[in-house]
């Protein structure tokens, strides 16, 4: 049986010259954890346009000689979008990272039974430090997760060939090899997602929401 | 192929008339001018990948297509490469105070956008590099064929052939490029042509036909052109994580076939993590349901019928392949030990009140053999 895999900011030669070892100094890692499966990957949580939006719905119904509505909340949606920043240092790190990356692209497919047909939703779990953190939790027996869960509802991976690249040299010097290798010194994954909001059923708490919800700390 | 002495300039500059090799080779090296063939072919190789598209064609009897097909396999200076992922939710909200709805997944979309520049440093080049635009530019638009059609008159002799020419649909590719689009099957969205302007044309001059010039009164040839073109992948390899080629494996990728280790969806050039590695051994097709007659159908419906045709047939060859094997077997021991008091030990232990299945079978396939030698 295979181990569920768990891919870590790169650590290989080229980690003083690399985002990763300022990530792992300091702690700034993001890293998506996928339910079904429990494969999880990080990395270096180089991070912007991060928005967490609490959006409320209300129903309103306006009566005779009323000039505020009454208003009836239905429910409550949140939706975190964040763009990561993958960086390269060197070919061995562009190699880990395209592998991380791979599997992070693949966590938005689910589990299949044999006869074809989808069994665990791609459900996410993502931590990033303080500002995506949720109840401690277990996947399985030996998986402990403590982001929040979420769904994917897009992904977008973008390179942009004028910030550099990084070939195989070898590769590139042979023959118009049809898989040759090019990495990008960085590239851009949007990733925009519905949370599931994590509920605690405490018959000492009247709320189902948890004391320090949504953990932003501070 | 670039040769070693072959000089990529810096700029955009056109290259002036290269002497062969041969003739190269013969002057002194101090005296030779400096030879500067920059073409996007070289530089194209140097540094990327090529874009290579393969149409892949409709098969079928009698069909002639509206063109050849489109292949093109050219080198071009990436400018962005943007992949997007949709994964298909819908979410149900059942009641007031829930705190979350009931999602359902759909499955995951994947589209691909690739935009670059095709420069030229010849007229040729410009020439060629327009030629391969002109052949995308097509790759959106459908496909006809034309069908033949015999017409019969009243006594049905064919009289004559109509062509009728009908829409065959949307054109699909084989798209490779490098490591992040790998042989995938593709159909093509988008494409759109600019001509960059600022980048200049190589002018007409009355019959001199260069490298920079042309003699083709009101023909434009841009020294470089912008191409955005945007695939939608039709991936026809199972994904996600299980799935009928991992048997008993739901944390393994659904599909690397055996034999091949490759990264999804962007190559690497390295090992693959265990996950993704191919099983050891490939799983055995499934045998088809066989529908009982007592399983509540329609029993005379025409699917019920070859259902029941087929699992008789299927019962029939099981039944033939025991029969064949256990002779076989019984064969094969008769003759191994060919001898009387053997059979007579076998006949023995089949005829006893507490023998077993097996026993009584071996008799009966022993005595057959005696029966029926070969």
């Amino acid at each position: 049986m295979t181990a569920p895999a768990n891919m870590r900011v790169y650590s290989g030669r080229h980690k003083a010259v690399s985002v990763a070892g300022w990530a792992d100094n300091q702690g700034y890692v993001v890293r998506f954890v996928h339910e079904p499966t429990g494969h999880a990957v990080e990395f270096p949580a180089l991070i912007s346009d991060f928005a967490d939006t609490h959006s409320p719905t209300f129903g309103q119904t306006h009566g005779a000689n009323m000039h505020d509505p009454i208003v009836t909340l239905t429910k409550t949606d949140r939706k975190i979008s964040f763009t990561l920043t993958v960086t390269n240092a060197s070919l061995e790190e562009a190699r880990h990272n395209r592998q991380c990356v791979n599997l992070l692209i693949q966590m938005l497919y689910p589990t299949v039974s044999e006869g074809g047909s989808f069994v665990g939703k791609p459900f996410i779990n993502i931590h990033m430090m303080n500002l995506l953190e949720g109840m401690p939790a277990m996947i399985g027996e030996q998986i402990a997760v403590n982001g929040v869960t979420c769904v994917i509802d897009g992904l977008d991976y973008g390179i942009k060939f004028d910030d550099g690249i990084i070939n195989n040299v070898e590769a590139s010097t042979g023959e118009n090899h049809p898989e040759k290798e090019i990495y990008p010194q960085s590239l851009e994954i949007s990733i925009s997602a519905k949370a599931i909001i994590g509920s605690i059923d405490n018959p000492n708490q009247v709320s189902p929401l948890h004391e320090n919800y949504p953990s932003y700390g501070g | 192929m670039r040769r070693p002495d072959q000089i990529v300039p810096e700029g955009g500059s056109s290259p002036p008339e290269q002497a062969p090799r041969e003739e190269v080779e013969d002057t002194p090296v101090a005296e030779s001018p400096p030879v500067i063939n920059a073409t996007l072919g070289i530089i194209g190789e140097a540094l990327y990948p090529p874009l290579q598209l393969a149409e892949i064609l409709s098969e079928g009897a009698g069909v002639e297509h509206d063109s050849q097909p489109i292949n093109l396999d050219f080198f071009m200076i990436p400018d962005a490469f943007n992949e997007t992922f949709k994964s298909r939710w819908s979410a149900e909200d059942l009641s007031h105070g829930r705190i979350n709805p009931i999602h359902n997944y759909g499955g995951t979309t994947r589209e691909i956008s690739l935009s670059f520049t095709l420069a030229a440093f010849t007229v040729a080049e410009s020439r060629s590099n327009l030629r391969h635009c002109q052949k995308l530019a097509r790759t959106v638009y459908g496909r006809y064929k034309r069908m033949s059609q015999n017409v019969l008159d009243s006594t049905g002799t064919v009289t004559s052939t109509r062509n009728n020419t009908v829409f065959g649909g949307h054109k699909e590719f084989r798209a490779s490029f490098g490591n992040l689009l790998q042989y995938e099957r593709v159909f093509i969205n988008k494409f759109n042509f600019t001509a960059d302007m600022d980048a200049g044309v190589f002018d007409y001059s009355v019959g001199d036909d260069t490298d920079v010039t042309h003699s083709t009164k009101g023909v434009i040839l841009p020294r470089a052109v912008k191409i955005e073109i945007g695939f939608t992948v039709v991936h026809d390899t199972p994904l996600g994580f299980g799935g009928e080629n991992r048997p008993g494996e739901p944390l393994r990728w659904a599909h690397n076939p055996v034999g091949i280790s490759r990264d999804w969806p962007h190559g690497t050039g390295i090992g693959v993590q265990e996950y993704m590695l191919p099983t050891a051994k490939q799983a055995l097709a499934k045998l088809p349901r066989v529908i009982h007659p007592n399983d509540g159908a329609d029993f005379d419906s025409d699917q019920m019928n070859t259902a029941e045709a087929i699992r008789n047939l299927a019962e029939g060859a099981i039944s033939d392949a025991a029969t064949r094997g256990r002779v076989r077997t019984a064969r094969q021991q008769s003759a191994l030990r060919n001898d009387a008091s053997w059979r007579l030990h076998v006949i023995i232990e089949g005829t006893a009140d507490n023998a077993s299945e097996e026993a009584k079978q071996l008799m009966r396939d022993v005595e057959w053999v005696q029966e029926n030698p070969e």
